[in-house]
């Protein structure tokens, strides 16, 4: 009995440290930023007197609601470019034979594991030729070359586990082979194309890479914004952190909420 | 006969092939064939005398002391926060696992909140708190237990540790999650029969707990390494690379070099060479699912 409940005891210690250690820089960041300015320079921990001052600044001083703007529109670009691209792709990979399958498989793996910064620059120079620097379509283009292959990747597994004459029993009711792809497989994947859309729209909205190079002050996302801003380092620590987390809570409350649909995308 | 036989039989496959042809073209395939080819040109701004100079900037840059250096630096970041995030996630994942957490879906979600946060803003939380200056709140709280104040973000060292604390941070929550997945798919009746035939707790771990992490285990660095050996966005955030180059992995590398230097043909043929680093990496991925 005694030796339970000191395990018990060691087992709740070890948690509450890891705990601490995943959320302190969370807790950090939601600290400062309500907290003062002058408070901050003081040192000290928790506000004295708490002040939304920090928010107002990420709209007042440092304009971001053009950034989120922009954010929300390069990142449901992305996903319904990446989603629509990538479901023939995925029906490819996951349910039809054909010969080199195996070659076009490799393809898609080295096209999401090679380098993005090695893919900037030509994208850099192709949309800087054709006009497109700065443009929204322009950053998407770019988070696309490694969101797509990886979409390809994820919703393949998803195609193979279906049942495995769905596709021929729509033909013998006079279906084309797009056509029960189109009018059957398609509306019962509904839920896991949902899944990988909201998986794919956070893509768009975390890159900071190709965002930071091909957009130019008016059509800057938030994660290069949230760069730009530390880079100038003009001691504003509260507004940092109060952007911070504006930034982040669109992903942290998706991640939250969908955590067991991650939990299985992850699995798979 | 034969041909037009198989091309009717494998006619439907091009409603797929084409289009996804088409965009991954313009997305991938296209641009990265340019970087490619890229390397081989001296190639930067501004665009004058291009031509084509054959291995040159991969000889230039293997001769360079700090490509070396940034080499080193991502092998030794890469090496030593995969293999901690993987223990840290073993660990965590075996104390979720146990019988006493009841709640383990709050719990996972509380974990999950440091890893769904965008990078750049991991990253740039990372930074104030590890400052040097009154917002750095772990020098505070050092300085108050009378350890002193530290430059973790202006020393060449500590910068590093860092960088390489704030990744092990940041990605063991996905270990934990994938192992906590595999634990509670192992029958409980196995331990149960192991404790009557007298098995302890190590001997347990060793004989059925391991084996059946595995296959998670390889996946996991496996997978992790090729993704490490290229991650950009939360170090550069935190230290910009610095002071000078000494936190300059290999990806900001070629960010710096292509756009700080404006040396594109340079940059890529660094590109290429991280690009054969992670190829090792996905080889060694593409063996371990083979088999299952």
């Amino acid at each position: 009995m005694k030796r339970d409940l000191s395990y018990t005891f060691t087992a709740y210690l070890v948690l509450f440290v890891l705990i601490v250690f995943n959320l302190s820089p969370i807790i950090y960041m939601i600290i400062l930023s309500f907290k003062p300015n002058a408070e901050i320079l003081r040192g000290g921990f928790l506000p004295e007197q708490p002040t939304l001052e920090g928010f107002i600044s990420v709209f007042t001083r440092w304009h971001m609601a053009q950034n989120f703007v922009n954010s929300l529109i390069i990142a449901s670009l992305t996903c319904i470019i990446a989603i629509l691209a990538g479901i023939f792709g995925a029906y490819l990979l996951g349910r039809l034979n054909f010969p080199g399958k195996f070659i076009f498989v490799i393809a898609i793996i080295v096209g999401f594991s090679y380098p993005s910064a090695a893919i900037l620059v030509s994208v850099y120079i192709n949309l800087t030729a054709l006009g497109l620097y700065g443009s929204y379509i322009g950053q998407v283009i770019a988070i696309c070359s490694y969101e797509l292959p990886y979409v390809i990747w994820i919703l393949k597994d998803f195609f193979t586990r279906l049942p495995k004459n769905i596709e021929e029993a729509a033909m013998v009711d006079g279906c084309t082979h797009l056509g029960a792809f189109l009018r059957v497989v398609l509306p019962i994947s509904r839920p896991a194309i949902g899944a990988i859309a909201v998986l794919s729209f956070l893509s768009g909205w975390r890159n900071f890479m190709f965002t930071s190079i091909l957009s130019t002050p008016k059509t800057m996302p938030v994660a290069p914004k949230l760069y730009h801003m530390i880079v100038l380092g003009l001691n504003d620590y509260s507004g940092m952190m109060a952007a911070t987390l504006l930034g982040s809570i669109p992903t942290i409350l998706i991640y939250v909420a969908l955590q067991k649909y991650v939990v299985a995308g992850l699995r798979s | 006969m034969n041909l037009r036989k198989n091309l009717k039989k494998y006619k439907h496959i091009f409603y797929y092939f084409i289009p996804t042809a088409i965009f991954l073209s313009i997305t991938t395939y296209i641009p990265m064939a340019q970087s490619i080819t890229y390397s081989f040109y001296n190639l930067m701004e501004p665009f004058i005398n291009i031509k084509f100079v054959g291995l040159h900037n991969y000889i230039y840059m293997f001769n360079r002391h700090d490509l070396n250096y940034s080499l080193y630096i991502t092998l030794a970041y890469t090496i030593i926060s995969v293999s901690a995030q993987i223990l840290l996630g073993l660990a965590t994942a075996l104390l979720l696992n146990s019988w006493l957490f009841k709640k383990r879906a709050a719990i996972r979600g509380l974990f999950l909140i440091g890893y769904s946060m965008p990078s750049v803003a991991t990253g740039i939380v990372f930074r104030q708190l590890f400052s040097y200056g009154p917002e750095g709140t772990l020098n505070n709280l050092l300085g108050a237990m009378g350890f002193g104040r530290f430059p973790f973000i202006s020393d060449k060292n500590l910068a590093f540790l860092t960088i390489t604390i704030a990744e092990v941070w940041k990605w063991h929550a996905l270990a934990t999650i994938l192992f906590l997945a595999a634990l509670q798919g192992i029958p409980k009746v196995l331990y149960e029969m192991a404790e009557v035939d007298g098995a302890g707790i190590i001997k347990k771990f060793r004989y059925i707990t391991l084996p059946s992490l595995k296959f998670v285990l390889a996946l996991m660095i496996t997978l992790r390494t090729t993704f490490v050996l290229q991650h950009f966005d939360q170090p550069f955030s935190i230290t910009f690379g610095g002071p000078a180059w000494s936190t300059t992995l290999l990806s900001a590398f070629i960010y710096r070099l292509a756009f700080e230097a404006r040396d594109y043909g340079k940059a890529n043929a660094v590109g290429v060479i991280l690009f054969l680093f992670i190829l090792i990496g996905v080889i060694f991925y593409l063996f371990v699912t083979r088999k299952e």
